[in-house]
């Protein structure tokens, strides 16, 4: 019996226990929420997303150049017009500028409370009030906006695009590097866990007294929590892919992931040193908060490593190398002094 | 109940000794740190994308390099760069139409035009900004409402006082009388050029192309603050709570004279005050102590839930994981809602939501409360009762998976026709809560995929529950069929008064309006499931697979005939 017997069954149990689901599920869910997160920002800032970037309007004052911009479905003369219509739902807001001038105009909107169409009517209003902006510059004689034109390589014009933005830095800032931390932290978990049962139901003295030495109790904790890191990864990258997601460098994707997690690993060694699951699992939990953020500050921690790899974007192979590097040293160094814990024990 | 209090706290007491206790401050604190290095905001965005281009640009998410037209429209159509910046007397952008090129050139266009604004500001100051807008919410109920019901006068007088909010009472408004002049920062002020939001901030009206709809994000981060800690909290009470089950120190404290209810809610007790004590402190923190009012509800559901994972899972690392699951899924149905706060009214189905609208000074009416909540106050009760008939120790050395422990526990709950009722009625927040975050999933797939997988798993969600407690009526000896058809008729009244409690969140088109279609479903799936535990007592998955199948089939044809 070896290191790799210790793996085998552990995670031949954590299959049996349906644990590898769970954290299929896990990883699903963290799929799903960012996906409808990406949705909901898509829909506040960009309603054009909703397929229906047309809204009925409502003018209410003396605004001849505002009238022309806005084309409104209905000129009133007064507010309590605008609001009969407004509440039978003949109009979905009204825009009040009670005189118009060159220099300051201050326009309210009236809204619907809590109803979608307030989404499609503020992001068309934004249009056509940007679009007044820009008219009432050109007359006080000041650029109203700056021209760009967008090509296709062959230079054919092609429309601007808008909103894409938002979802490609969310898919691959927030929601990649989220899958490769849950992966990680799923590892950490499985490794305290697996140590704690050993050393709380008292196996690992049974295991000791057999030829098996207590690094490779420890060695096959670790293989089993890393293996288990193995087999996610491809299954949420497929899941991306199948998603119509472009993963550039899979195999790459899988390497930062497998040193995050085997940085997660160290962190749970040390945090097993307490002594018992409860207090190794509340350290854990503590240390990887206190990490997260830390994450993404910088361009060269793990987020933005992660992003530009998965993107297909720049980055520097000593980048991929050092976090292997500094995470395989971690977990040598949280290997030794557990071994020495469980040993000594 | 207070002898098995204290005698957790002593045990903590043991365990958490001075040592220790530092370094969980120690670890607080840097938790703290690494939130607040966290606020100069995330820098992911570096170096992510390559453009070519003929003029100089500045941008640290652009790596550049020179290139004239023919050859920059080469390095785009070969993918070296995911875009080209040309000038031909008009700025022109290049891109080869994939997602990252796209998204490069969205980014690119948006600091052109931003340093254009910058430009204008230098240049004409004021005068650049010739329109200013600010936006009312009314509150006109549904699109449907008659005119005549509605209060012009009122509407007439809120906006001419100028609240932003129309159309339910509102105890002040920071929004000045009259008109008011946009004030432009001086020369010296550092900034990246956000005009309309300097003035937003103070005044309340922002330049056109800052206009956007209202959003209460900015205050999500409050909300994790308050509930973030208590979840500290609720992962040490399980963790103690399956160390004893594993340790045998729960069948120890069984075998005294105390009761099972006693026991589950003298250990959740202490960490129960420690969470209200967190929350309640941050409540303060924020000058806004009803805050916890908010939390504590979503707080007894996680203490009940996690209860429930200690008592089913066979080993620590199940435990793990369907906490971590659980816990997210929760964490998803209080926060994702809140992203809507303000547009769409299911938002209000999330406590946050509520807490976030409070924060910003509006009323929160006593039945937006109530319906928020409702469905915890209704799981923790439902899941308790389970916990608590669970607690015995021929439950405790019960062999066997999740679902069979599950369904064993339920057996001691479902014992007649009263308690089926109760199960029934209280079993609905449950299912509401898990539906409502499968949602979710709809957005994870193509939708073609999505919308079956979405029909099947709501059909095995609410076949599962309700099979659980027909299961353990049968074994408890009720008539099968008498059990199936009090089950489906009870599951359908409890299912309808939820979409009455919760209307004006949801549209009721699709269940409110339907009664003897959904009533014929929950019967027969009901009787199909008994009548083939009947036949074969230990076939609970076949006859499960069948009632869900059945069930999924009325989904599809219900889908198809609304989208038909």
């Amino acid at each position: 019996m070896s290191w790799l017997n210790v793996m085998v069954k552990d995670i031949r149990s954590a299959l049996k226990e349906k644990t590898f689901v769970s954290i299929v599920l896990l990883q699903l869910f963290v799929a799903g929420l960012a996906s409808i997160i990406t949705i909901g920002m898509l829909v506040l800032y960009n309603p054009t997303f909703l397929a229906a970037n047309q809204a009925k309007v409502g003018l209410v004052g003396d605004a001849p150049v505002l009238a022309s911009v806005l084309k409104p479905e209905k000129k009133y003369g007064s507010l309590d017009e605008a609001f009969e219509d407004f509440y039978a739902g003949r109009i979905d807001a009204i825009v009040l500028l009670p005189e118009e001038n060159s220099s300051e105009n201050f326009v309210t909107v009236y809204l619907p409370k809590e109803e979608v169409v307030a989404i499609v009517a503020t992001s068309y209003l934004r249009e056509k009030l940007m679009e007044y902006e820009a008219k009432l510059r050109s007359m006080n004689g000041i650029p109203g906006k700056i021209p760009i034109k967008v090509f296709s390589p062959e230079m054919k014009e092609v429309e601007e695009p808008n909103g894409i933005s938002a979802s490609f830095k969310f898919i691959y800032m927030v929601l990649i590097p989220l899958l490769v931390i849950t992966t990680a932290l799923s590892a950490g978990g499985l490794f305290i866990d697996l140590i704690s049962e050993e050393v709380e139901s008292k196996t690992a003295h049974v295991l000791l007294s057999t030829p098996l030495r207590a690094w490779e109790i420890v060695m096959g904790k670790v293989a089993a929590a890393l293996s288990l890191s193995a087999l996610l990864t491809p299954v949420w990258i497929l899941l991306l892919m199948i998603n119509g997601i472009d993963i550039a460098r899979p195999i790459l994707v899988l390497v930062i992931t497998l040193s995050i997690s085997s940085l997660f690993v160290a962190v749970a060694c040390f945090s097993s040193l307490s002594g018992d699951r409860e207090r190794a699992q509340l350290i854990f939990s503590l240390t990887i908060v206190s990490l997260l953020p830390l994450f993404y500050i910088s361009p060269f921690m793990p987020s933005g490593l992660i992003a530009r790899v998965s993107a297909g974007s720049y980055f520097l192979p000593v980048e991929i190398s050092l976090y292997a590097a500094v995470s395989a040293a971690s977990l040598l160094l949280g290997v030794k002094i557990l071994e020495k814990r469980i040993r000594d024990q | 109940m207070l002898k098995v209090t204290l005698l957790e706290i002593k045990k903590s007491r043991k365990k958490y000794g001075k040592r220790f206790t530092f370094l969980l401050l120690l670890l607080i604190t840097f938790a703290a740190l690494s939130a607040i290095m966290s606020f100069s905001g995330f820098k992911s965005d570096y170096m992510m994308y390559t453009a070519a281009t003929q003029i100089e640009l500045k941008d640290s998410r652009f790596i550049t390099f020179h290139a004239e037209p023919p050859e920059g429209r080469e390095t785009v159509k070969k993918e070296y760069a995911d875009v080209y910046l040309g000038f031909d007397g008009t700025l022109y952008v290049i891109t080869s139409g994939s997602k990252k090129s796209l998204a490069a050139t969205e980014e690119l266009i948006k600091a052109i035009r931003s340093d254009f604004e910058e430009f204008l500001y230098q240049r004409y100051g004021k005068k650049a900004y010739p329109v200013f807008v600010r936006a009312v919410y009314v509150d006109r109920g549904h699109i449907a409402t008659p005119s005549g019901t509605v209060n012009l006068e009122e509407v007439r007088k809120a906006v001419e006082r100028g609240e932003t909010e129309v159309g339910k009472p509102k105890e002040k408004s920071g929004i000045p009388e009259h008109t008011p002049e946009p004030k432009i920062p001086s020369g010296g002020e550092k900034r990246t050029f956000d005009v309309g939001k300097l003035i937003f901030g103070e005044k309340g009206y922002t330049t056109p192309s800052t206009f956007s709809p209202p959003s209460l994000m900015g205050k999500m981060i409050y909300a994790f603050l308050l509930i973030l800690p208590s979840y500290f909290a609720i992962q040490v009470y399980s963790s103690s709570f399956i160390e004893d089950r594993f340790s045998g120190r729960l069948v120890s404290l069984l075998s005294t004279p105390l009761s099972p209810r006693d026991i589950l809610l003298g250990k959740m007790l202490p960490y129960f005050l420690l969470s209200t004590s967190l929350v309640l402190f941050s409540s303060i923190l924020l000058a806004n102590p009803s805050s916890a009012l908010y939390i504590l509800p979503p707080l007894l559901f996680l203490f009940s839930i996690q209860t429930l994972f200690a008592l089913l899972s066979r080993s620590y690392k199940e435990m793990t994981f369907l906490i971590l699951v659980s816990s997210l899924v929760i964490t998803g149905y209080l926060f994702i809602p809140a992203i809507f706060a303000g547009t769409v009214p299911f938002s209000k189905v999330s406590p946050i939501t509520l807490l976030l609208s409070n924060l910003e000074g509006e009323t929160v009416t006593l039945r937006e409360y109530f319906v928020s909540t409702l469905q915890f106050f209704a799981a923790f009760i439902f899941i308790s009762l389970i916990c608590v008939r669970a607690l015995d120790a021929e439950f405790l050395e019960y062999q066997g998976g999740i679902v069979e422990r599950f369904l064993e526990a339920c057996r001691r709950v479902v014992t007649g026709y009263p308690s089926l009722i109760a199960y029934m009625g209280l079993s609905i927040a449950p299912i509401f809560m898990v539906e409502f975050m499968l949602a979710t999933t709809l957005f994870a797939f193509p939708l073609h995929v999505s919308i079956p997988f979405f029909l099947m798993t709501i059909a095995a969600v609410e076949e599962f529950f309700k099979t659980v407690a027909l299961h353990s009526a049968i074994r408890n000896g009720l008539e099968w069929w008498k059990a199936g058809v009090v089950g489906g008729i009870t599951f359908l009244i409890f299912e309808k008064l939820l979409v009455v409690v919760d209307a004006g969140i949801f549209s009721n088109a699709m269940m409110a309006g339907m009664l003897v279609l959904p009533l014929a479903l929950h019967v027969s799936t009901l009787l199909l499931f008994s009548y083939l535990i009947r036949l074969n007592p230990k076939g609970y998955w076949l006859a499960y697979v069948a009632a869900t199948l059945l069930h999924f089939a009325y989904n599809l044809g219900v889908v198809t005939f609304v989208l038909a």
